[in-house]
C-alpha cells in the first residue's frame, strides 16, 4: 500500500488584522488527518463551508498550513528535492469548483487544454494536437471550439474545458471540486464513466469533492465527512454510506432523498460562527442526539473498528439508518 | 394572468466564425405566482434564452432575428436604454450560474449588498442593512461572513450571497440560473422553501433553471425541456414526469438516477446535439432519436397539443 498522498494533524487559520480594526482570527481547518491511496478515490463531502476547498488548497499547496504536515508519497513536501517538486507540479492536476474564473480569459480553449502537455516539453505538435482532439471528444466539446474563448462557452461547457484540460497529460493526481454539478445528466454520465475508465486504465488517484451524494459514492473507495473544519466521519465508503455513524452523515444522506418541500425538516439551532467558536461538537447545536457532554466537551475521531471512525461521543450508543443503497458490486451469481 | 410572453423566439449569435443559431422559435408564457423550469442539454440555450429576458442581449452581442419578449405586455426588445435600466434588477432579475460574474472582487459583500439593494428600493442605509442581514441569515449565511471579500468565502457561500442579493430586491420576475449547485443538500432545501416562500409572499413568477431534476420536481408547478435551442415539450409537472411524450425528454428521464442509489455505470445518451453552425431543417434530436425518419431529418415536426398545458414537438405524436 502506498498513498500519494497523507495529511497529518493539518490546522488553517486565516488572520484579518484590518485598519482600525480588530485582529480576527478564524480558524478554519481543525486536526485534519486522511490518506490516499495510489489509484482510488477520496470523497469528501460535508456541509457548504466545512473546508473541502481549502483542505484541496493545502494539497496543492497554494496556501501553506499553519500547523501539520503534507507528505507526498511519503515524502514530507517541505523536504522535496527540485526534481521531485517538479515532477509534483505536472502531477497533480486540478479541477476548480468555479471553472470560470480559473480558465485564463485570454487563451483560445485549444491552447488552455494543451497548457498542461506543452509544459512537460516531451511532445511535438503534431501528438499535442492530437491529443487535444482525442481528449476533447471524450468530454463531448465539438472539435471547432478549439479556437473559441472560454466566455463563450455555456456554464457546463466551461467545465468541460476544465476536466479536458486537467487530464490530457494522464496526471497521477487529480482534485476534482465539483466537477459535474453544471452539467446534464447524460453528459454527467459521460464524464463520470470516463473518469472511472481512466482512472481503471492509468491507476489514477483523485480527490472528488460533490454534494451530490450519488455522485460522490460511484467513485469513491473512501469517503470523509466535514462539518465546521473537522472531520467528522472517515472511512470505506461502504461504512460511510450504508453504516453511517455520525448525526450529520445522517441528517447529509437523509436530505438527499427529499423529494416534497413540505417534507424537508425545519432547519433549528445556529451555524457556528468562526468568531465565536462553540464549546464542544461543532454540530451539537444542530443535532437531535446531543447530551450535555456533546455540549461541553469536543469529540476526537476514533476507530470504530475496521478503518470506520468517527468523532461522536454516541457513536455506540445511538442507531442511525442509511437510505442509499449501492449495487455497484457485480451480481454474485453471475459468471 | 401571464406576466411573461415569449413568442416565437430566434436569436443569433454573430462569431468570427459566422452565425451561431442559438435560440430558434422560442415560445413560453409564465404566469403571475408561478414557478416555470427550464431543463436540457448544457449548452441548449438555458443561458442566453434567460439573458434575453432580461434584455441583456445587445450586450452580450445576441441578435434578435424575429419574435417578440412581452413582460406585462410590453416587448423588452423594443426597450429604450432609461426603460431598460428600470426593468433591470427591479421588475426582473437573474441569479447567474457564475456567483463571481455576479460580485466585484474588490469590494466586501456588504458594500455591494447594500448598493444593490438601495439601488432599486427607496430605503436608509439601516435598513437596507437590516433586510440584508435578515436574508443572509435566513440562507444560513454567518453575519460576519459580510464583513468578507468574495474571495474569503466558500462556493456555496457565494452562490446563497448572490441569491440573497436578488432576493432582497424583490422584482417580479427572477430567473434562478442553476442556483443551488454549490450547495449541499440540507442548505439547498432550505434556499429552496425561502425562495418558495418568498415567491408566494411577494407575488414573484419565478424561472428556474436547473440539470437537477429532483430539484425542479419540487420547485416547479410547469416544465419547459429545451434542446438545441428549441424547446421541444412542455407540460405541468406530473404530464411530464409521469407521462413524457418527446424522445429527448424519453431519453433525460431514462438517464437519471432517481432513487438516489449508486450503480456501476450511469446511463447515458448516445451521440452529441448539432452544431449550431447550420440552421436545422428537421427536428433537432432526429440524429440521435431511436424513432427518427427520413420525414424528421428533413422538416420541422408541428407542436401538438395533448391537453391545455401539455404540448410537444414531435412527428411520432402527430402521427399516432
Ligand atoms: N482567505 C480566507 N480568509 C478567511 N476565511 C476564509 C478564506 N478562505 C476561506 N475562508 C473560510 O473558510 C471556510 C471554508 O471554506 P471552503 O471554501 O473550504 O468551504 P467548502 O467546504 O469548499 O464549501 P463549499 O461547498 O461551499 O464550496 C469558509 O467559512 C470560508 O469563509
Ligand atoms: N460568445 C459566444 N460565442 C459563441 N458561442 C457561444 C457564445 N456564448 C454562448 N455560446 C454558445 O451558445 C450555446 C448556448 O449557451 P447557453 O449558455 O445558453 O447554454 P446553457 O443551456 O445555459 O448550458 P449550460 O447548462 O451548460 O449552462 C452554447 O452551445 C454555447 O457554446
Ligand atoms: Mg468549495
Ligand atoms: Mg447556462
Amino acid at each position: 500500500m502506498s498513498n500519494v498522498i497523507e495529511l497529518k494533524n493539518v490546522d488553517k487559520s486565516y488572520t484579518n488584522s484590518g485598519f482600525l480594526k480588530k485582529t480576527t482570527c478564524a480558524h478554519i481547518l481543525k486536526n485534519i488527518s486522511l490518506q490516499v491511496e495510489k489509484g482510488t478515490t477520496l470523497g469528501l463531502v460535508g456541509e457548504s463551508g466545512s473546508g473541502k476547498t481549502t483542505t484541496t488548497r493545502m494539497i496543492l499547496r497554494q496556501e501553506k498550513p499553519t500547523n501539520g504536515e503534507l507528505f507526498y508519497e511519503g515524502k514530507n513536501v517541505e523536504e522535496l528535492t527540485k526534481e521531485v517538486e517538479e515532477e509534483y507540479r505536472n502531477n497533480v492536476q486540478v479541477v476548480f469548483q468555479n471553472p470560470y474564473s480559473s480558465l485564463n480569459p485570454k487563451m483560445r480553449v485549444g491552447e488552455i487544454i494543451a497548457e498542461p502537455l506543452v509544459i512537460t516539453g516531451k511532445y511535438n505538435k503534431e501528438e499535442i494536437k492530437k491529443r487535444v482532439r482525442s481528449i476533447m471528444e471524450k468530454v463531448g466539446l465539438a472539435q471547432d471550439y478549439v479556437e473559441r474563448f472560454p466566455s463563450e462557452f455555456s456554464g457546463g461547457q466551461r467545465q468541460r474545458i476544465a476536466i479536458a484540460r486537467a487530464l490530457i497529460q494522464n496526471p497521477q493526481l487529480v482534485i476534482l471540486d465539483e466537477p459535474v454539478s453544471a452539467l446534464d445528466v447524460s453528459v454527467r454520465g459521460q464524464i463520470m464513466n470516463l473518469l472511472k475508465r481512466v482512472q481503471e486504465k492509468n491507476k489514477t488517484t483523485y480527490i472528488f469533492i460533490s454534494h451530490d451524494i450519488a455522485t460522490v459514492g460511484f467513485l469513491s473507495d473512501t469517503i470523509a465527512v466535514m462539518y465546521f473544519g473537522t472531520i467528522v466521519e472517515y472511512g470505506k465508503t461502504e461504512d460511510i454510506l450504508e453504516n453511517l455513524r455520525h448525526p450529520y452523515t445522517e441528517m447529509l444522506i437523509s436530505s438527499d432523498s427529499v423529494r416534497n418541500l413540505s417534507e424537508a425538516e425545519e432547519e433549528s439551532g445556529e451555524i457556528p460562527s468562526h468568531y465565536d467558536e462553540p464549546k464542544g461538537c461543532p454540530f451539537a447545536g444542530r443535532c437531535k442526539y446531543a447530551t450535555d457532554e456533546c455540549r461541553n466537551v469536543t469529540p476526537q475521531l476514533k476507530d470504530i473498528g475496521d478503518g470506520h471512525k468517527v468523532a461522536c461521543h454516541n457513536a455506540e450508543s445511538i442507531t442511525l439508518k442509511s437510505v442509499v443503497k449501492i449495487n455497484r458490486r457485480k451480481p454474485e451469481y453471475q459468471i | 394572468m401571464n406576466i411573461l410572453e415569449v413568442k416565437n423566439l430566434v436569436s443569433q449569435l454573430n462569431t468570427e466564425d459566422g452565425v451561431l443559431h442559438i435560440i430558434n422559435d422560442v415560445s413560453f408564457a409564465v404566469k403571475e405566482d408561478e414557478c416555470f423550469g427550464i431543463i436540457g442539454e448544457s449548452g441548449c440555450g438555458k443561458t442566453m434564452t434567460s439573458m434575453s429576458i432580461l434584455g441583456y442581449s445587445d450586450r452580450i452581442g445576441l441578435k434578435a432575428v424575429s419574435g417578440e419578449i412581452l413582460f406585462k405586455g410590453e416587448d423588452v426588445l423594443k426597450f429604450s436604454k432609461k426603460r431598460l435600466r428600470e426593468y433591470n434588477g427591479k421588475e426582473a432579475a437573474i441569479i447567474l450560474q457564475d456567483p463571481m460574474q455576479a460580485l466585484d472582487p474588490l469590494f466586501t459583500i456588504k458594500d455591494q449588498m447594500i448598493e444593490t439593494i438601495r439601488r432599486h428600493q427607496k430605503v436608509s442605509k439601516k435598513e437596507a442593512e437590516k433586510i440584508m442581514i435578515e436574508t443572509a441569515e435566513s440562507l444560513s449565511v454567518a453575519k460576519e461572513k459580510l464583513n468578507c471579500y468574495p474571495h474569503q468565502l466558500s462556493g456555496g457561500m457565494l452562490q446563497r450571497i448572490v441569491g440573497a442579493m436578488v432576493l432582497s430586491c424583490r422584482p417580479k420576475l427572477i430567473i434562478a440560473d442553476e442556483p443551488t449547485t454549490a450547495l449541499d443538500v440540507t442548505i439547498q432545501l432550505q434556499y429552496l422553501k425561502l425562495l418558495k416562500r418568498l415567491q408566494k409572499e411577494y407575488h414573484t413568477a419565478l424561472i428556474f433553471i436547473s440539470h437537477d431534476i429532483k430539484v425542479i420536481s419540487m420547485m416547479c408547478d410547469r416544465i419547459a425541456v429545451m434542446y438545441a435551442g428549441e424547446i421541444v415539450e412542455t407540460g405541468t409537472r406530473d404530464d411530464l414526469f409521469y407521462h413524457p411524450k418527446h424522445p429527448y425528454t424519453q431519453a433525460l428521464f431514462k438517464a437519471t438516477n432517481i432513487d438516489g442509489n449508486i450503480r456501476e455505470r450511469y446511463e447515458t445518451i448516445d451521440g452529441a446535439p448539432p452544431n449550431l453552425k447550420e440552421e436545422i431543417a428537421g427536428c433537432p434530436f432526429a440524429e440521435r432519436c431511436q424513432y427518427a425518419t427520413d420525414a424528421c431529418i428533413s422538416g420541422k415536426p408541428e407542436v401538438v397539443k395533448i391537453n391545455d398545458e401539455h404540448t410537444v414537438k414531435c412527428r411520432r405524436i402527430a402521427d399516432e
